[in-house]
């Protein structure tokens, strides 16, 4: 959830340029707009000069560092990830304890991305706790969501659903339709899972279309690798290619460096299915071997040994030997939560 | 508003038929943080051609982009076909009564069809209805309303402005129907300028009065603001939180960059 800060008051601020403060405010707020298309160095670069002495302990100073934890974990900076969020969380219960519930959702997200699962659902708790304690529908409807996110990742597919359909609910009845297109992305996961693939399919059609409405382009092409996962499990190869290979220019343009992971792991796993091993080393290469990088190194991990094992056959066949079996590669059954979905859930549904 | 032009522009063909077309834009109107739209477009094409008593005109590419009520989308479908199928004067009073029944403003007096070129509206919200907006300004765009006469050959509109001042009057002390002492029955304004009777020679004409009403009502609202809206930072800056919290990101992105052209960095 996302709120206006508060406006100018002058007084204090008669020190600055006139507008200067407002300056500042749109400032924030175009690098939060940007963190949820996933422009995520644009804006941290927006965000990157410091406000000036009289705003710094400001709800917009608290905002700034929220934005910046969220961009630099979707774009892997961690340890910058944390530092900003324990600087929002100092400066939120000094000053501002209103957005405690924000630094509490964003502590969550950051947490989810660093794996510490059952930390980050700790933490989606609090927010849950805080959003309803100040009544923010906004902030509720996100821990909501975010705690089914948290509950797919522990393989709770189930449990996942309800608080989805709870977030669900709640954001359509206040009209945060952000919110609505991730969950909804975030259904198809569990139903994926569960091995319901018409509502996957049905799930993750519907976050596109909502993400693409809203403007969301990150999320709009990260759900379309769910859609792809879809196919490949029912092995409909050549569509699962067709709709990541229609996006993949605008994917390697995205900030979000794991969106374009998730479609170049898609995509050479696609291509090993179907025993193309040329296009899965062309695939692997034009990654600059970067396939494992972001929050999935398990995947990255899983085509070296098919690849490698590929061309162990390659020089066993040229010695006129017998080639050695594949590894055991079957579809991926997850469409597995990264910074692009889950996370993203989780810092501003 | 954040700009607004027009342009007209005709020709004639070798068999001395005369096109005539006129476009008035009027982008990011806002009007009172109420109502609001990327852009309005109003556009008339017209069509005579020497063997025809009256030319055809049309309204195609009228539209709204992104009207927002109270924030919430609104969706206006235009009647055009219902333009592009009547010809004449003669075909549109005819089918006058039809539009009345459909439950759409329609009303004929001394040889003026006064009808709105809207055939159906959609808010998001159940909450808002569009019957509820009594401000005459916002009933009148929304309405879309066309004057359609014939006129004969060089005359035109007289005083836009007294019309549009006694129709607000009109409208104010009785709701958005329209009057039976209307300008067009009084000799007044541009519905009357010339009209009654047409003749040989005539030519159908239409008003599409959305047209300079929008820039007249935003006008009016400034004044009686007493101040520019659009620099008001705190209505565009909550806008765009706003925005955002609803997910519309475009519409927030360009609350931002609105807001940061009009307050530049303080170190520039």
């Amino acid at each position: 959830m996302v709120r206006p800060c508060r406006t100018p008051t002058g007084g204090s601020n008669s020190t600055l340029p006139p507008n200067s403060e407002w300056y500042w405010r749109f400032n924030v707020l175009k690098a939060e707009i940007l963190v949820w298309q996933h422009l995520d160095d644009q804006s941290l670069a927006l965000n990157q000069p410091d406000l000036p002495p009289s705003l710094a302990t400001s709800d917009l100073a608290v905002w700034r560092r929220l934005s910046q934890a969220v961009a630099s974990a979707y774009v892997h900076r961690l340890p910058d990830a944390r530092r900003y969020l324990d600087e929002a969380e100092a400066m939120a219960e000094a000053h501002h304890a209103e957005l405690l519930g924000q630094v509490a959702l964003r502590r969550g997200t950051v947490l989810f991305g660093d794996g510490a699962v059952s930390d980050a659902e700790s933490a989606y708790h609090r927010a849950l706790l805080l959003a309803r304690e100040e009544k923010n529908p906004f902030l509720e409807a996100a821990a909501l969501g975010s705690l089914g996110v948290v509950t797919a990742k522990q393989q709770h597919y189930d449990q996942s659903l309800d608080w989805n359909r709870a977030a669900l609910q709640l954001s359509r009845s206040i009209g945060a339709e952000s919110s609505v297109a991730r969950v909804l992305g975030n259904m198809g996961w569990s139903f994926l899972e569960l091995g319901d693939d018409d509502n996957a399919l049905e799930n993750y059609r519907q976050a596109e279309e909502a993400a693409r409405r809203n403007g969301q382009i990150g999320d709009e092409l990260y759900w379309r690798t769910g859609i792809a996962a879809v196919y490949h499990l029912e092995r409909d190869y050549r569509s699962a290619e067709a709709v990541l290979k229609q996006a993949l220019d605008q994917v390697r343009r995205q900030d979000d460096k794991s969106i374009a992971s998730e479609y170049l792991n898609e995509l050479s796993e696609l291509a090993l299915e179907t025993g193309n091993w040329a296009a899965a080393e062309g695939v692997f290469k034009g990654s600059g071997g970067s396939c494992a990088i972001g929050w999935r190194p398990d995947r990255g991990a899983r085509h070296h040994v098919d690849l490698w094992a590929h061309r162990r056959n390659q020089g066993a066949l040229q010695r006129g030997g017998e080639p050695a079996p594949r590894p055991n590669h079957r579809p991926k059954s997850a469409h597995g939560a990264t910074m692009g979905s889950g996370c993203a859930l989780g810092h501003a549904i | 508003m954040a700009n607004g032009y027009s342009h007209v522009l005709g020709d004639v063909d070798s068999t001395d038929k005369h096109t005539s077309q006129s476009t008035m834009v009027v982008e990011r109107l806002n009007i009172l943080d109420v109502l609001t739209a990327d852009r309005v477009v109003a556009r008339l094409t017209s069509e005579h051609a020497p063997k025809n008593k009256e030319g055809h005109v049309i309204t195609l590419r009228t539209k709204f982009e992104n009207l927002r009520i109270s924030g919430y989308a609104a969706e206006v479908e235009f009647d055009h076909s219902f333009f592009l199928s009547r010809a004449t004067f003669d075909e549109l009073s005819k089918n006058a009564a039809e539009l009345k029944n459909s439950g759409r403003m329609a009303q004929e007096s001394h040889g003026v069809i006064l009808c709105s070129l809207v055939k159906s509206l959609k808010v998001g919200s159940p909450r808002t209805r569009l019957m509820s907006i009594r401000i005459y300004l916002y009933a009148d765009l929304m309405s879309a309303t066309l004057y359609c006469c014939t006129m004969g050959r060089g005359e035109g509109p007289r005083d836009h402005g007294s019309t549009f001042r006694e129709d607000l009057c009109r409208r104010n002390a009785a709701g958005t129907g329209l009057q039976k002492d209307h300008p067009a029955a009084r000799g007044s304004g541009l519905a009357a300028s010339g009209l009654v009777g047409g003749g040989p020679g005539s030519h159908q004409r239409a008003h599409l009065a959305i047209k300079k009403r929008f820039l007249l009502a935003c006008l009016v609202s400034c004044c009686l603001c007493g101040c520019d809206p659009f620099k008001r930072p705190q209505h565009l800056y909550e806008e765009g939180w706003r925005e955002l919290n609803k997910g519309n990101l475009g519409q927030a992105m360009q609350d931002a960059d609105r807001g940061l052209k009009l307050y530049t960095s303080p170190q520039q």
